[in-house]
């Protein structure tokens, strides 16, 4: 069992840590929240029939990141979340060089922090973790035509965000 | 504006997820859609940028470590199918041994080792180690194993075949370092992992599907071939034929 686990899970590690990190944006945090879906994971695993395990853990990743979102910040709203607490650490080496914030990297990476999560996780999965639209919906268990008008309203929210970037570094 | 092609065309488009046909209807229309043209343009631009490999947050080995030591210590020398076995046994303990003797011997005896390569096939397509040496020539990649395995593996390009070579690199299975040659169907990586055979005799083909990959195993001209790859059990079967021929 547990052979079989390290073998189909653990290979996903890096997938998990990434998909936890962009949306609890935080990486002690996000090392918390992997590690307890791990637990999770291992708990549920006697019930995994096999097919995509990474979409599995995924699946497991996501669920606990949110569970964790509602410990840590109530019952409140996406709006009420402290966006700067949260990146001060990357603030910090901005402020040793400005050079860096001028990347055209560094400047997308900000706009994808900053959207609500429902947006920025189907970005994650599509662009940086290259999910196709099928893993996509069994990680977030909905229809296939969901993922595609979500991933559709995430782009024009990403673009949005960029332009917004421009104008305020114009 | 008069465009009249469905947006979400577009981006399934982008996202590689239409099939052939609604492809070349897409890129017909891109010829002569200046904004449509554009749109694709600008979230490619965009794709370039979060693909950097700073955007991807990679686990450190700190947090695999306090994994792995979360995850159950099994007893190492009970295999693992005989503690499942014994999990799943219950009650009628004679019944199981006589069973167990009987799986036993018809389990085949690679059976793990193609665990291995699901799980090397795997790692290879996450960690981004798919190849170590990068070419589609196959005068290329032979020559590349030469010194670092004692066998040389049969090095072929079958792009005409629509299944081009991609690279190779070593790998490490069933306690043996091995050459994985890594080739492509449309998007479909294939992992074909090639090291000499210890008996002469031809072992056909056989298909199986191991956490939902497919694995084409068999033997010929004297080597051990397997095939590893998402892409369907007919096509992977189709080119382990063409590769070895």
């Amino acid at each position: 069992m547990t052979e079989r686990f390290e073998q189909t899970v653990l290979p996903h590690l890096d997938a998990a840590y990434n998909l936890a990190r962009w949306l609890v944006r935080s990486p002690a945090d996000a090392e918390d929240v992997v590690q307890e879906a791990y637990l999770r994971a291992m708990r549920f695993f006697g019930g995994f029939r096999g097919g995509d395990s990474r979409a599995w853990i995924l699946k497991i990743v996501r669920n606990t990141c949110y569970s964790w979102a509602r410990k840590n910040r109530g019952a409140g709203s996406e709006e009420e979340f402290d966006e700067t607490a949260h990146s001060k650490e990357e603030r910090h080496d901005d402020a040793e060089s400005k050079l860096v914030e001028r990347e055209e990297g560094e400047r997308v990476r900000r706009a994808l922090e900053a959207l609500p999560e429902a947006f920025r996780e189907v970005l994650v999965m599509r662009e940086i973790e290259g999910l196709s639209y099928k893993e996509i919906a069994e990680v977030l268990g909905v229809p296939m035509g969901t993922v595609m008008s979500s991933l559709s309203r995430a782009r024009q929210k990403m673009r949005e965000q960029l332009e917004t970037s421009v104008r305020k570094e114009a | 504006m008069d465009c009249t092609l469905e947006h979400y065309l577009i981006e399934g488009y982008l996202d590689g997820e239409l099939g052939f046909e609604r492809t070349l209807e897409v890129e017909a229309h891109l010829a002569s859609c200046a904004s449509c043209a554009e749109e694709v343009q600008s979230w490619r631009s965009v794709r370039e940028a979060l693909q950097k490999p700073r955007l991807y947050y990679r686990a450190t080995p700190r947090l695999e470590k306090k994994i792995r030591e979360g995850l159950p210590q099994p007893a190492r020398e009970v295999a693992p199918w005989f503690s499942r076995w014994l999990w799943a046994g219950g009650g009628a303990a004679l019944a199981t041994a006589a069973l167990l003797a009987v799986f036993f011997v018809s389990r085949p005896p690679t059976a793990s080792s193609d665990q291995e390569l699901v799980t090397s096939h795997v790692r290879s397509l996450m960690s981004n180690h798919l190849m170590d040496v990068v070419s589609t020539d196959q005068h290329t990649v032979k020559p590349w194993f030469d010194g670092k395995i004692d066998f040389a593996p049969p090095v072929r390009d079958l792009a005409e075949q629509g299944y081009p070579l991609a690279g190779g690199r070593l790998d490490y299975i069933g306690g043996r370092t091995v050459a994985a040659l890594v080739y492509h169907r449309a998007l479909h990586p294939i992992n074909l992992y090639v090291w000499p055979a210890a008996s002469g005799s031809e072992e056909a083909w056989r298909a199986e599907t191991i956490r939902g990959y497919n694995v084409v195993s068999g033997r010929k001209n004297g080597f051990e071939f397997r095939g590893v790859s998402d892409l369907n059990a007919e096509e992977l079967r189709d080119f382990m034929q063409r590769v070895t021929q």
